[in-house]
């Protein structure tokens, strides 16, 4: 059996070639291997052999517009049956070349691609459905590690060797569902997890609750009786007949409505259309969703200065996080531009 | 939305029936609402007092704008 021909890419600072200040390097290439490839080489075996090592700056593989493709020739040079790139640790635009790099390798060279990255690498979001990620630490203290399980990754990847669980191979889940038959009922499954948690042993749980990036909350409100409020709801409220469509669900906007001159929200001028709840006692009386009414009484009683002269209002029905993302920046323009101070968002 | 409006500086009182799922994605600023068919409201109260309900979810979502945080609160 001939060797397996392998190349590997690395940024500026694994080749050597230097810190930040070499960040802007542009892609080369030098035979064999490089730094931390000796211990990819070591972990490969000698069924596989690290034949060219590639590298980049981390600036030159994200600001240029070529910049993969021209890193892409120089790996498919050397006709490599796989591709491994990095670990890139907790390094974003590392992760992010290493990322597409592999992509591409994939796509169009038709090989085998691996790398590595810690879990909050920005380049983990957006290709662990695309290519395996060897699970890594946040710095090169893990080298040896990440080295090992992108090796073994790589070789039963070329070998078509079914791969085991995101947790035995040590890779970032890709998403990808994979059936089988477990051998006991989730009813057992269940109780037998919740013993041990009870009895505090340790325990796995079968689909994790995703994990939310943490934001830094916004200085508070600093005078209220002179700041300006708006109001915002995710409650599909809008005027009735829906003129504007917003979806029920999977909504694509937001809309604003002038509420200056209104004192509430009447049933007979307003319903809401979100499509995930039933909306009854929200039709019956849209102050339900979207308290018009209550804030104008405290806006008359001076507990704030002034109310918002727009209601803004979409679907939070089903929303991608990317979506609601785009919709509060939107937003966020014309809150600023109306000297908003503070936001009441409703919600089901 | 809530985060992404507070990440960005804007305070935002979050007013919500799922305050669970408000607290575990780390809206910094919650309020729990009524219900999820009606959030500031009941259907079940007289008039004025659903009227006083709906007021004092709303004050205390003024109360959560004036509050400093550090990170997800909610305001009860």
């Amino acid at each position: 059996m001939s060797t397996i021909r392998v190349v590997h890419y690395l940024n500026q600072f694994f080749s050597g070639i230097g810190a930040e200040e070499h960040a802007g390097l542009g892609p080369a290439k030098k035979l064999g291997v490089v730094g931390p490839g000796i211990a990819l080489q070591q972990a490969l075996g000698e069924g596989a052999q690290i034949v060219a090592t590639v590298y980049c700056g981390d600036n030159y593989a994200n600001e240029q517009a070529n910049a993969i493709d021209a890193i892409l020739a120089l790996v498919s040079e050397e006709r490599p049956d796989i591709l491994i790139a990095g670990p890139a640790f907790a390094s974003g635009r590392y992760g992010l070349a290493c990322g597409e790099l592999c992509v591409r390798a994939q796509d169009r060279l038709g090989i085998v691609a691996v790398t590595g990255m810690h879990p909050d690498n920005p380049g983990v979001d957006l290709y662990r459905t695309k290519v395996h990620i060897a699970r890594t630490r946040e710095s090169a203290a893990g080298m040896s590690d990440a080295m090992k399980v992108m090796a073994q990754l790589a070789l039963k990847l070329y070998a078509r060797v079914p791969l085991g669980t995101p947790q035995e191979e040590r890779y970032i889940p890709t998403g990808r569902r994979v059936h089988f038959v477990a051998e006991q009922s989730a009813a057992l499954r269940a109780v037998d997890m919740l013993v041990k948690k009870m009895s505090g042993q340790p325990y796995a749980t079968e689909w994790p609750v995703p994990s939310y990036s943490q934001v830094e909350p916004a200085p508070p409100v600093q005078d209220l009786a002179h700041a300006k409020i708006a109001l915002v709801t995710t409650g599909g409220v809008v005027p009735r007949g829906n003129p504007d469509r917003l979806e029920s669900a999977y909504a694509s906007k937001w809309l604003k409505y002038p509420i200056g001159e209104l004192n509430d929200l009447k049933p007979s001028d307003w319903q809401s259309i979100h499509g995930g709840f039933d909306t009854t006692n929200v039709n019956e009386d849209p102050n339900r969703m979207a308290p018009l009414d209550a804030l104008r009484e405290l806006e008359r009683e001076g507990a704030f200065q002034d109310l918002a002269d727009e209601l803004y209002t979409t679907t939070g029905n089903t929303a991608a996080i990317p979506t609601a993302r785009r919709f509060a920046q939107e937003m966020l323009q014309e809150l600023r531009a109306n000297d908003v101070q503070g936001v009441i968002l409703t919600s089901a | 939305m809530a985060k992404e409006l507070e990440a960005a500086g804007m305070p935002v009182a979050y007013v919500t029936t799922l305050d669970g799922l408000a607290r575990s994605v780390g809206a910094p600023r919650i309020v729990r609402g009524k219900a999820i068919t009606n959030v500031a409201g009941d259907p079940n109260l007289r008039p004025s007092d659903e009227k006083a309900l709906r007021k004092e979810i709303v004050n205390k979502a003024l109360k959560a704008l004036t509050t400093p945080v550090k990170k997800s609160t909610a305001f009860d």
